[in-house]
């Protein structure tokens, strides 16, 4: 569903240093994959790079066998969503927040009650402003906030490394129990081998550039 | 006929003021002794150069000439923009060109040929003194803003990507930072706006007073200023900004933060 074909990507110094090279995989829809590796070896430069927040140097990235450069970046943005690692926010409320994602992936129809539903959140937190929730439940808003795109893939840029183990082990539950749901393509990144192990279904290793299964 | 008269030694004794400054800056450690002194140098030279330049340029009074003097200055302008940046940004000195000269044509289209209708319309005793006003206004908003719209995106970094990658246009999702950056360039020409004739008496109005127009006379040529200066401030804050913006984001909807 979505592949990775011979991609190189640098980084900004001179000389480049690759961080991704001559990376090949195929991850394969309704499928969780977890990729582990040591901080600073470029799993977010990965999930970047899928979401076309980076540009890669040398190859192609195919969703469904289309190279996602030749796509619009709306739709590639539309149909690859992403949580990163800390909570951000592009509204005052998790309302505002919600209605800027509908707007842009034009899904005004979406019931936001619905959605907080599904990240165990109840529909008062709607009119509630972000800055009044706890860390974990502003990650639940910004997972709520990437499911208003229906998105065919999701992508997880280490989303519990604020948060405590407690907190940590609700958002991966909840994120399996979504991605099975909503049958999404799931690629988590994180360092700690025990949350790879806690939501991936396919564990991957991130090392010099490229992927290689470890289950 | 001018009220008062100064000779160069009585302009000479305004360098008391800025002794004063410049011993302020010293005590207090500001660090800005340097470039007070050389700016003081600056401003005597090249001021006492334009009192001479400006008496022959007007004198000889050509369209062409007038066009020559409108680029040296819209250059000069640029240059000093890029300059002023914190970081190098990309094509700034030929953003500042184009807004400038922007800012120029919709000002002096409006005051110039609407307004004061000089005769030739090519006047340079009414055109190159408000076509500086214009340009030195536009170069410190666009500085201004400038400076703070790369602030604003590095501050806001987290909140842009996620807006991007919700599949927001880069206007929308840098437009908090352009918003923050065009309206914190223009406070000082909105207080300027608000408080004119109350805490402030305009240097030109000043000006034309001490040099005895009649003080009416002097608030109409005011107001009209005003009204130019704020309207480039506006255009050379936008437009500079949304310039820029197209610099700093690819037509991939990436933002390059390398180059900022």
């Amino acid at each position: 569903m979505l592949t990775l074909d011979s991609v190189w990507k640098s980084n900004s110094e001179s000389p480049p240093d690759f961080i991704l090279k001559n990376c090949s995989f195929s991850f394969r829809e309704r499928s969780i994959y977890a990729v582990v590796g040591a901080s600073g070896i470029g799993k977010t430069t990965l999930l970047r790079v899928l979401n076309n927040l980076t540009s890669i140097d040398r190859g192609r990235i195919l969703l469904e066998g289309q190279d996602i450069s030749m796509l619009h970046p709306s739709e590639v943005r539309r149909r690859i969503s992403m949580l990163f690692q800390t909570p951000a926010f592009v509204g005052d409320s998790v309302r505002e927040n919600l209605d800027f994602a509908a707007r842009f992936a034009r899904r005004n129809d979406t019931d936001f009650s619905t959605l907080m539903e599904m990240v165990h959140l109840d529909h008062t937190f709607l009119d509630r402003t972000v800055v009044q929730l706890s860390v974990g439940q502003q990650q639940r808003v910004c997972l709520a906030r990437t499911l208003v795109t229906k998105p065919d893939i999701l992508l997880l840029d280490e989303p519990t490394s604020a948060l405590d183990d407690k907190t940590a082990d609700g958002i991966l539950e909840l994120v399996r129990e979504i991605s099975q749901q909503e049958e999404f393509l799931t690629i988590f990144v994180t360092h700690r081998r025990s949350h790879a192990r806690k939501l991936g279904q396919v564990i991957l290793e991130m090392a010099e550039g490229t992927l290689r299964s470890l289950s | 006929m001018a009220l008062f008269h100064l000779g160069f030694g009585d302009v000479a004794i305004s360098l008391i003021l800025m002794a004063v400054a410049i011993a302020l800056s010293r005590l207090e450690g500001l660090g800005i002794e340097r470039s007070l002194a050389i700016g003081t140098v600056r401003a005597f030279a090249q001021l006492t150069l334009i009192g001479f330049a400006l008496k022959v340029l007007f004198q000889v009074n050509s369209p062409w000439l007038l066009l020559a003097v409108l680029i040296v200055m819209i250059s000069v302008a640029s240059y000093e923009s890029v300059r002023r940046q914190q970081s190098r940004l990309p094509g700034l000195f030929l953003i500042t060109s184009i807004t400038l000269s922007l800012a120029l044509i919709v000002s002096l289209g409006v005051v110039a040929l609407l307004i004061i209708r000089p005769d030739p319309w090519y006047n340079l005793v009414v055109l190159i003194p408000l076509s500086g006003m214009v340009l030195g206004n536009g170069l410190n908003i666009v500085s201004l803003s400038a400076n703070r719209f790369v602030s604003e995106m590095k501050l806001r970094r987290a909140s842009v990507e996620v807006a991007l990658s919700l599949a927001a246009p880069p206007r929308k999702a840098l437009h908090p930072a352009f918003k923050n950056a065009v309206s914190g360039a223009l406070i000082p020409s909105i207080n300027a706006l608000m408080t004119v004739g109350l805490v402030q008496l305009p240097g030109v109005m000043t000006g034309q007073i001490l040099a005895g127009l009649p003080p009416v006379e002097a608030v109409k040529f005011q107001i009209v200023i005003m009204m130019m200066w704020i309207t480039t401030g506006v255009i050379s804050g936008v437009v500079a900004t949304l310039l820029l913006m197209t610099r700093l984001v690819n037509p991939r909807w990436q933002v390059r933060w390398e180059l900022i």
